[in-house]
């Protein structure tokens, strides 16, 4: 197993979409809007991820009115943390990537 | 009206019955009750509904199943039946598009629940199919040490049986083993 401090797609995702409470159906489709239908989380793959998330302490449930019917998730502090440790990440990525592609070619 | 059909898939041949479900269903057919190697159906829509079926960890009662099952149904998608670890789901083909994993890493986890079957399915025919022939040589040694026993042969009928379905698993679980081999190899690359 290699040691990867790189969040998935569909995880980093899901962190965004907890910013505010929400229930797998709305993560779902709140991913989806935010890839423009590229990302499509899968019921199963969501509630693993989910687990997980729960299990790193990144997300917690959320009681609202709703959640009788659904549960309901939100963001906790350490997720937070991960999430702009992931856009650091990325954005490493991206300058590199364009510094290469973008610019002169070796 | 209910169309009850039997048919036969092995553990290694989940995805042939997923298809096959399908199929069914673009036909009209929705699969509404399951049971060993029994396939309900009701006529309906054509193509109403998409199934899934998947192994699952643990039995449909334990606890860990029953949360999942009820995420499942959280999301729109209804449980349609199970038999031993494998459950069956359908979600109607008009909602959003209906898997049950979108990323590398779960489909790589379902294929070796999969695989773990289907070894230890082996494993047990195996070890019983060679105590069955021991036990044959058993008898066969002991007449010819003199003792008075008639010849069973009963050892060696089961035993050449459970062999033959060792072997049998192993070659239907092939595809499944290469699958999984190949998704491996496909982890190192991207998620």
């Amino acid at each position: 197993m290699q040691e990867s401090i790189a969040l998935t797609e569909a995880v980093f995702y899901i962190l965004l979409s907890l910013y505010q409470p929400m229930h797998g159906y709305g993560i779902m489709q709140n991913v989806a809007q935010f890839s423009n239908g590229r990302v499509n989380l899968a019921a199963g793959t969501l509630y693993g991820a989910l687990n997980t998330l729960l299990e790193k302490g990144w997300i917690r449930p959320e009681h609202t009115e709703e959640s009788i019917r659904k549960k309901e998730y939100a963001i906790t502090q350490s997720g937070r943390a991960a999430v702009e440790a992931e856009l650091v990440r990325l954005q490493e990525l991206i300058a590199n990537g364009r510094k290469v592609v973008g610019g002169k070619r070796i | 009206m209910k169309h009850t059909i039997y048919k036969v898939f092995t553990v290694a041949e989940f995805e042939k019955e997923e298809n096959w479900l399908n199929e069914m269903s673009a036909k009209g057919l929705q699969l509404t009750d399951i049971g060993f190697c029994r396939y309900v159906f009701e006529e309906g829509i054509h193509g109403e509904y998409v199934y899934r079926l998947e192994l699952l960890e643990n039995m449909p009662t334990h606890p860990e199943s029953i949360a999942y099952i009820r995420f499942m149904e959280e999301m729109g998608v209804e449980h349609v039946g199970s038999i031993l670890r494998w459950v069956y789901f359908r979600k109607k083909a008009s909602d959003t598009p209906f898997d049950l994993y979108s990323d590398l890493d779960s489909r790589i986890r379902h294929f070796r629940r999969i695989n773990l079957l289907c070894n230890w399915l082996i494993g047990i025919n195996l070890v019983v199919g060679v105590i069955n022939l021991l036990l044959f040589a058993g008898n066969i040694m002991s007449r010819y040490m003199g003792a008075a026993t008639g010849m069973h042969y009963t050892n060696s009928v089961v035993g050449s049986v459970n062999l033959a379905i060792a072997v049998l698993i192993f070659v239907l679980a092939r595809p499944i083993r290469m699958r999984l081999k190949k998704m491996q190899k496909e982890n190192a690359v991207r998620e």
